[in-house]
């Protein structure tokens, strides 16, 4: 960043002008005070994924730590992971358990092995326990009868304390 | 080393600028200014609490905790042709029941649903919670729009009641406490 400084330097020095930076310092400490204020530390974040609108809620309250869920238009992501390809509004069957066709037997796999990670950490550290906490990332154009099915697959895997993420509708 | 009687020297013909040099702030501001941008998350996340009728102990000792309350029980119904069924138990009996149609949108009528939820809140100031049964094609922006106005009133239409120590009080609180309660049938 020297470079800056060497090229006013020389400028001044050169054109026998000095180069007004006032303004500037000005405009970028009104944009760096708004863009801390704007700073978040937080894990959690608004996914970009193709098919995923977020609904607004004016009464949610400020997120905490849990497992991701993510159900956008195209299919459903646990960590990243895709454990289901929705197609049309639907879940392919392909999916869907041929014994109970509400069951996603790749979810379960999936949120089952996230259970078991924190059961073998809270061996190691007594402090950590699973609290079957879920945050869902949700299409807002989604029917419920693909939540449902979700939802019910979550609470087999012993996930019961559900969250639904929102973006902030000014409540 | 810095020497003040040179600098003053050096001043007086004209040779050291008293300027402050801003170009070393300059370079310092272009730096963080992009580091700020690609951090900065400027949608706000936002979550809302629900539960899963999971069983376990927790849920039994809150159950048994409740044993002196009322049995109170408020079932929210959403139907496909988003028509929405309140309907309020006590002690397993109907105590109040309403059919609100859709508006002329052919959406959830949130006002009339408001206005029920706020009466049956008036009635019963201590009750926290309700269980949700959207119908299959209830979009989830409905659901979360339905879960808003059952959790919280607007500041002009405060509830009063009365706490335990028997002062009289206002509150925004609806039913926060909100189970889906369709999901393992």
């Amino acid at each position: 960043m020297s470079i800056i400084h060497d090229i006013v330097r020389k400028s001044q020095k050169d054109a026998g002008f000095t180069l007004q930076l006032t303004a500037m310092v000005d405009m970028f400490t009104i944009m760096i005070v708004f863009l801390l204020k704007s700073y978040d530390t937080s894990s959690l974040e608004v996914k970009n994924v193709d098919g995923l609108v977020l609904p607004a809620s004016i009464t949610a309250s400020t997120p905490n730590e849990a497992l991701l869920l993510l159900v956008s238009k195209k299919g459903v992501f646990v960590n990243e992971i895709k454990v289901a390809t929705i197609d049309n509004g639907k879940i392919l069957e392909s999916d869907i358990s041929k014994t109970d066709e509400d069951y996603i037997d790749n979810l379960f796999k999936e949120l089952n092995k996230e259970a078991k990670k924190i059961e073998e950490l809270s061996k190691k550290n007594p402090e950590i326990k699973f609290d079957g906490k879920l945050l869902m990332q949700a299409d807002k154009e989604l029917d419920y009868s693909i939540l449902r099915k979700i939802l019910y697959t979550a609470t087999m895997a012993g996930y019961g304390d559900l969250r639904l993420a929102a973006l902030d509708g000014g409540g | 080393m810095f020497n003040l009687k040179d600098f003053i020297e050096d001043q007086q013909e004209g040779e050291v600028s008293t300027e402050v040099d801003l170009s070393p702030l300059l370079a310092l501001m272009v730096t963080l200014i992009p580091v700020l941008l690609l951090q900065t998350s400027f949608a706000t996340l936002k979550m809302l609490e629900t539960s899963l009728p999971v069983l376990s102990d927790q849920v039994q000792e809150k159950k048994d905790e409740d044993k002196n309350k009322i049995d109170f029980d408020l079932d929210i119904f959403v139907k496909n042709d988003n028509s929405v069924v309140v309907q309020a138990q006590v002690d397993k009996k109907v105590v109040r029941t309403k059919t609100i149609t859709s508006n002329a949108k052919k959406e959830l009528n949130l006002s009339v649903i408001k206005d029920e939820i706020i009466a049956i809140k008036k009635s019963y100031p201590n009750q926290m919670s309700a269980k949700v049964t959207p119908g299959d094609k209830t979009k989830y922006d409905n659901i979360v729009k339905l879960l808003d106005v059952m959790r919280k009133t607007d500041s002009s239409r405060m509830i009063a009641f009365v706490d335990k120590d028997g002062k009289s009080t206002q509150t925004d609180i609806l039913f926060p406490d909100i189970s889906f309660g369709n999901i393992t049938d």
